[in-house]
């Protein structure tokens, strides 16, 4: 259901605002579907935390919760919009080097035979920690 | 072996490290480049001769090889030598003391082989000890290689 706004007219008592009944019907409705999801479900999630985006060399945080690339060459990727403790995925193939801005730690080898999942959790400012995971 | 300068030390390594943390980032799957460079290590015997500090050449790492600061004298090394010499012999002749001592005790005869490899195992030791003795420097002491034995 799409939310529901509750008319108010335009200047107040200009009689142009929802009826007081058809005012809290509306809340109520909007609530329903609130409390029924949990407050908040999958779907309503913004993009940045749902979605697969094919990678360039920038890493935006806010446009996307996985990012893919095939590497053509040796590669080194940037952050941007970071804020503590965002975490996003980096799905990554091919058997050249990778740099990353500078991690606090790593775990995990890159595979460049297979493909990688490297996971990234920002701590701070500029402080990321990676683990690395790969296809078997 | 790799080796790669970080603060002005040279740090070494058996292969490039899966991730190597510079000032640039993070660098993962490295094969070279990154500052990395071979590191060639020269043959030498490590008896009497050790590696320097390890320096940049060209583009490679390396070592000169130079003499072992030996502080025994040479004496005490012909000492240690021998002594390592009649250690030898002595466990060789270990093998067939019993058969001796059986001849000792019983009256059983000893069988002339082992009479014989006991007495060339003598002979060769007084050799050897004489070679050693004649030896005139630590090198030469050190680099001396006992022989092995596989009598009785």
């Amino acid at each position: 259901m799409a939310k529901q706004t509750i008319g108010i007219g335009t200047v107040a008592n200009d009689g142009n605002g929802d009826p007081l009944r058809t005012a809290f019907t509306k809340a109520n409705e909007n609530f329903t579907e609130v409390y029924a999801d949990g407050f908040t479900s999958y779907a309503r999630l913004a993009n940045e935390f749902k979605t697969s985006a094919a990678l360039t060399t920038n890493v935006d945080f806010a446009t996307a919760q996985v990012f893919t690339k095939t590497l053509s060459g040796a590669t080194t990727l940037t952050f941007s919009n970071t804020s503590i403790g965002m975490v996003k995925d980096l799905v990554i193939t091919g058997d050249f080097a990778l740099t990353l801005p500078a991690g606090t730690t790593v775990a995990g080898v890159y595979d460049g035979t297979v493909s990688n999942l490297i996971q990234i959790v920002v701590t701070g400012a500029t402080e990321y920690w990676y683990s690395i995971s790969k296809a078997i | 072996m790799k080796g790669i300068l970080v603060n002005g030390e040279i740090k070494t390594f058996g292969k490039i490290p899966s991730v190597w943390n510079d000032e640039n980032g993070t660098h993962l799957n490295i094969k070279e480049g990154f500052g990395f460079k071979d590191v060639v290590t020269p043959t030498y015997d490590l008896r009497v001769e050790e590696l320097s500090a390890i320096k940049l050449v060209g583009d490679v790492y390396t070592y000169d090889v130079v003499d072992r600061v030996i502080v025994q004298t040479l004496a005490e090394l012909k000492t240690q030598k021998i002594s390592n010499l009649k250690s030898i012999i002595g466990s060789q002749l270990e093998k067939t003391d019993w058969v001796v001592i059986r001849q000792m005790d019983s009256g059983e005869v000893a069988p002339q082989e082992v009479i014989d490899s006991r007495a060339e195992l003598r002979t060769q030791s007084n050799t050897i000890g004489l070679e050693i003795k004649a030896l005139t420097t630590k090198k030469a002491v050190l680099t001396y290689d006992l022989p092995t034995f596989n009598f009785y």
